[in-house]
């Protein structure tokens, strides 16, 4: 399969979804050139060893590919899918170290389990969210990242902003409603089902 | 005391705000409200680690080169590129929607060229696709799925529609030079061909037709009535992908 680099892009999301679940390949490179990235961030996150998050990262969507029939949309975004694939080729490649460790060395302890902040569902649950944060209004995107990541307060993101202090409020409300559903849908269900694809292992 | 405010939750859980004596009093009777902070909180905890799953890199290019290795022994893709079933002898068709016919007569006698279509030696392979692009549905167009088009590297055309034309009615593809859309003599186009009643159909693009100029895909409806021009009904339309 050979895909040039001078794809028209297809910007409208649903019919981009749809050329996927169609079989299209390069909509598939789409996929790829987009979702890669997430993907490839659980796998170096979740997989001490880069030459195996290369091969997870590779298998999810070979896996996501011959099992896009099984996608379905209303049940969560393409990215959220995409997560919960690499999310159990990440688990299924640690357990089969860890196998593989006890067969041949029985002695030895299996001694460097993924670290908890780094668990495949906790990145998971962070791609999510900075996936929804990119997609928030520009306005709200601003205020919470200040909410966020300097640290301010409300009245302070006022001052910085100038936006009126009311503004302000609502603007944290809905972007964190927002990145609450997202996550309640995608992120912590990830290894519940719910973004499942029990047809691309 | 009733339940909190939506907003007042979201300060409480970014830490920002503490709970008086009556909301803690609440939030501690409370299940749904409990709940509710909970939720925001983990939110809050998980989007502020999120920093750098918010600049991401791409893979290497070995991880793609991987995927394609792996794809090119899979199974077909869903939708097959169907060669045309069998060769049609038509006239060559050379039209200008919204014309009178003897204009259109005139400009067909004028002596121009059919696209042909490809009748055989599809290959097997995929050949290299150069663009693909989405046809705008067009008012007078049904609702039936996403339309597309992609190029071929060797010059073919794939034109994919959600549906088959009604019965009666064909669909035929077109190629468009929208730059003469004010001229006296009509809009310039050539006629790729007839779906033939296939969602999927491919074409070939002559290589003396100008697609710096004929560079908009356009699909319309033709009555079966015999006549060549373009019906003046176009269904969906969009660029002719790679150029």
């Amino acid at each position: 399969m050979a895909v040039s680099t001078t794809v028209v892009a297809v910007t409208d999301d649903e019919s981009f979804v749809a050329l996927f679940r169609a079989g299209d390949e390069v909509a598939l490179r789409q996929a790829y050139d987009r979702y890669g990235p997430a993907i490839y961030h659980l796998a170096t996150r979740s997989l001490a060893n880069e030459a195996d998050a290369e091969d997870v990262a590779q298998a999810t969507f070979v896996a996501a590919w011959l099992g896009r029939h099984t996608y379905e949309p209303e049940r969560g975004t393409l990215l959220g899918w995409l997560l919960g694939i690499a999310r159990r080729k990440v688990i299924d490649h640690i357990r089969s170290v860890a196998r593989d460790e006890k067969v041949t060395a029985s002695v030895r302890q299996v001694t460097d389990p993924v670290p908890v902040d780094h668990a495949p569902d906790r990145v998971v649950e962070r791609l999510v969210v900075a996936d929804e944060m990119a997609q928030l209004p520009s306005e709200q995107r601003r205020v919470l990242e200040l909410a966020f990541y300097d640290d301010l307060t409300h009245p302070q993101i006022a001052a910085v902003t100038g936006l009126p202090l009311g503004t302000v409020k609502s603007h944290l409300r809905r972007a964190m409603q927002r990145l609450r559903r997202r996550w309640e849908v995608e992120g912590v269900a990830s290894g519940t089902g719910a973004t499942g694809a029990p047809g691309a292992r | 005391m009733s339940h909190l405010e939506q907003e007042q939750l979201v300060l409480l859980a970014l830490g920002e705000a503490t709970a008086d004596d009556a909301e803690a009093a609440h939030v501690d009777a409370c299940a749904a409200c409990r709940a509710e902070l909970q939720a925001l909180r983990t939110v809050a905890t998980v989007g502020r680690e999120a920093t750098d799953a918010r600049h991401l890199t791409a893979p290497p290019d070995r991880v793609w080169d991987g995927i394609a290795a792996a794809l090119a022994s899979a199974p077909a893709p869903a939708v097959p590129l169907r060669p045309e079933p069998q060769r049609r002898a038509r006239r060559p068709r050379w039209l200008v929607p919204a014309l009178s016919a003897a204009a259109a007569a005139a400009v067909a006698v004028a002596g121009t060229i059919i696209a042909e279509r490809v009748t055989r030696d599809e290959p097997t392979a995929q050949p290299q696709v150069l663009g693909l692009a989405s046809l705008d549905r067009l008012p007078a167009a049904p609702e039936c799925g996403p339309t597309y088009a992609r190029t071929f590297i060797d010059g073919r055309l794939h034109v994919h529609l959600g549906c088959v034309a009604t019965p009666g009615e064909t669909f035929e593809v077109w190629l468009l030079d929208l730059s003469t859309a004010n001229d006296p003599d009509g809009l310039k186009m050539f006629t790729l061909g007839v779906m033939g009643g296939q969602t999927d159909q491919i074409f070939r693009l002559r290589s003396d037709i100008d697609l710096n100029r004929f560079k908009t895909v356009d699909v319309s409806a033709e009555p079966n009535d015999g006549r060549p021009a373009h019906s003046g009904k176009s269904l969906w339309r969009g660029p002719l992908p790679g150029r």
